[in-house]
């Protein structure tokens, strides 16, 4: 955290430093977007139609979403690399339910949150008791997702879902046929962003996460029982999967094996743009609501001007090398870090 | 806050501004992506497109993916058909054939810049129908070409009678191994339609022959690595096997690359879709003895003027063309008509 070696901190201050903690690696970012989105404005004459801007939050809705659980993951000095592959499981797996009628709609948002839930925990326990490195434990659980998708789905798109499933990706709040409303997906990243900012910026759980994240072993002897923790933060990332699955099948009408592919690299990207430290400790998720818009917007606006998804692909990248580079040796870094 | 804390916070601010600022020029100075500057004899665009008055019209063409010679090909006829009638004609394809998220992505994003007309090939027969009925609705005319929809709502489905092709297929490779023996078939992916109907069509023409039988059907996820490996396979389970069927460009560059390795070319027959540069390489030299190749430029280049059409409330006459399918070998290789099919542009 930034704050100086020595100074002592109040309980009443601990929220407010997580706060801006959070906030303060956001600020590049921030402006960044905002930039790029009166660039864009200048450039393409619809990019901010009501429509446009619209469909921006929406696509970026799973993503986002995904980042957000992978957020706290990282800040606790872990990654999960099985996200979008407990993702697609997940929308087979309730897609499957649903397309043969074993359960309604509901049902299949149980069925996508448990799978994704499940599968997070395993991978936390075997992380937190086996004490294998999360990136091997993840790596090996997308393997095992992204099969067990391949596997219940026969390889096929399960389509044949039910009529009231599409009200996840495409219904709108207070919207009509005539009138604009608050798209569902948003409202469910907005739900997803603040649930997971208040576990991490206001309960013990959150304050062990940054701890263990900034030094495992002072975390463990301040008393802090990490197998819990990185259990639990595994399964909030699985939950969170499960969640994006909702979306993500709800907009394509259909649920596949491939879906998402890539996409744990983007909650990364989002993560670590939106300026959360790779290495655990800092961060938050303002910033990588933040940078997932980014990303989205980079693609929105390179899709209006008619740019391939191979200029998107290699643009987001470079921005993500900056945005870490930044992060590192830009101004702000130097004074507070103990860190090499 | 510290003093110094609020110091550090004001240069995050400045440092930020600037690389966004840097940023923001770099990403004006990128052109604007115009695909009419490849197509058309003139090479200039003309004038706003007759009947329409004002604005030109501008035409986005969403094929399921861009990497094959064949989607090539379609954006030649389109860009050719665009040029012919003053269209912009915006070409975007999703970075996977499987990447159904994308192509709905990118769906919405032309439907919101306001495009006058959409072609579209759907990566996913249930996914798109949804997106495209928003669109129809919005007023934006939608043309399918390759792989349709599950439900009949587009304009006009402009495509290769799949199951024809298969059948001819079938009729191909049993003539090539004389009408016996054991054959292997690789489609590419179970419920894409145009995989499944190849697939249909041919084992419908291999019932006909009584002395051919179909022993193993691998799948190649349209990936030629995946199809060397599931060729490997094949011959390793089935020493005897004659004939090979492959659904698709991958499935023929991979199974060919199969049979040079273990020494089988012309000795295993091979059946293969599409006619990329390496496939006719393949026919040229013997290890691919037919091509069943579809009409690529046809569609892309109808699929625009279809849509132009409905733009201009001009009535269409077919709610589905075939552009058909050609067998291609060496005998018929160099006959002008198949020269122009598999050359279209030059």
């Amino acid at each position: 955290m930034r704050v100086s070696p020595g100074e002592r901190t109040t309980s009443s201050s601990k929220g407010k430093l997580a706060f801006l903690s959070a906030i303060s690696g956001t600020l590049a970012p921030l402006s960044f977007l905002l930039l790029l989105s009166i660039a864009l404005w200048f450039l393409s004459p619809n990019f901010a139609t009501r429509d446009n801007l619209k469909q921006i939050a929406v696509q970026a809705a799973v993503v986002a979403i995904l980042a957000c659980g992978q957020t706290a993951v990282i800040i606790s000095g872990n990654i999960d690399l099985s996200v979008a592959s407990v993702m697609a499981f997940a929308g087979v797996a309730a897609a499957q339910a649903m397309s043969h009628h074993l359960v309604g709609v509901w049902g299949g948002v149980g069925i996508a949150c448990l799978s994704g839930l499940i599968l997070g925990i395993v991978s936390g326990l075997v992380t937190a008791f086996g004490r294998i490195p999360s990136f091997i434990v993840t790596l090996g659980m997308m393997g095992i997702a992204r099969g067990a998708a391949g596997i219940i789905s026969n390889s096929v798109t399960i389509g044949g879902l039910p009529e009231g499933f599409q009200v996840f990706g495409f219904g709108e709040l207070f919207g009509s046929e005539t009138r604009d409303g608050i798209p569902y997906a948003v409202l469910m990243m907005a739900a997803a962003a603040v649930g997971v900012h208040v576990i991490l910026a206001r309960t013990r759980w959150g304050r062990a996460l940054y701890a263990m994240g900034g030094n495992q072993e002072a975390a463990r002897l301040s008393g802090i029982n990490l197998r819990r923790a990185i259990t639990g933060v595994f399964a909030l990332s699985g939950l969170l999967a499960g969640f994006a699955a909702i979306v993500n099948v709800s907009r394509a009408s259909v649920a596949s094996k491939d879906a998402g592919l890539g996409y744990e690299l983007d909650a990364v990207a989002a993560t670590v743009v939106g300026g959360t430290s790779l290495f655990g400790g800092q961060g938050g998720i303002p910033g990588t609501i933040i940078g997932a818009f980014l990303i989205y917007t980079i693609r929105n606006g390179c899709n209006l001007r008619g740019l391939s998804p191979d200029y998107q692909s290699a643009i987001i990248g470079a921005v993500v090398i900056l945005a870490v580079l930044y992060d590192r040796y830009g101004p702000g870094r130097r004074a507070s870090e103990g860190r090499t | 806050m510290y003093r110094r804390q609020r110091c550090m916070y004001r240069r995050q601010q400045w440092g930020g501004l600037l690389v966004a600022v840097l940023f923001s020029f770099a990403l004006m100075g990128c052109p604007k992506q115009n695909a009419t500057e490849s197509a058309g004899p003139t090479g200039t665009h003309t004038a706003a497109g007759g009947g329409g008055g004002g604005q030109k019209l501008r035409i986005a063409v969403l094929p399921k993916g861009t990497a094959h010679s064949f989607w090539q090909t379609v954006k030649a006829g389109a860009d050719a058909a665009g040029a012919e009638e003053g269209a912009e004609i915006i070409w975007q394809g999703p970075s996977a054939e499987t990447d159904i998220t994308e192509q709905i992505n990118i769906f919405q994003n032309q439907v919101n810049a306001g495009v006058s007309g959409i072609v579209l090939a759907a990566t996913d027969a249930q996914a798109l129908v949804k997106p495209v009925q928003d669109a129809m609705a919005k007023g934006i005319p939608v043309v399918t070409i390759d792989s349709g929809l599950s439900e009949p709502i587009s304009l006009c489905y402009i495509a290769t009678d799949n199951v024809e092709g298969g059948r001819q297929a079938a009729e191909a490779l049993a003539k090539e191994v004389g009408d016996k023996g054991n054959v292997g078939v690789l489609p590419f992916k179970k419920g894409a339609r145009s995989s499944d109907e190849r697939e249909k069509g041919f084992m419908e023409g291999i019932a006909k022959h009584p002395n051919i039988k179909v022993v193993a059907t691998l799948y190649t996820d349209s990936d030629a690595n995946k199809a060397l490996d599931q060729t490997f396979n094949m011959l390793t389970a089935h020493p005897d096997i004659v004939g090979i069927f492959a659904a698709n460009e991958p499935g023929g560059i991979g199974a060919a690359n199969a049979l040079r390795q273990r020494k089988l070319a012309g000795k295993v027959k091979l059946v293969a879709y599409d006619a990329s540069d390496v496939e006719m390489k393949g026919l040229q030299e013997g290890v691919i003895q037919a091509l069943i190749v579809q009409n690529p430029y046809r569609m892309g280049y109808e699929g625009v003027k279809t849509v132009i059409k409905a733009i201009r409330r001009q009535p269409i006459p077919d709610k589905q063309i075939d552009t058909g399918v050609t067998v291609v070998t060496k005998d018929n290789l160099n006959t002008p008509d198949v020269q122009k099919l598999l050359k279209p542009t030059k």
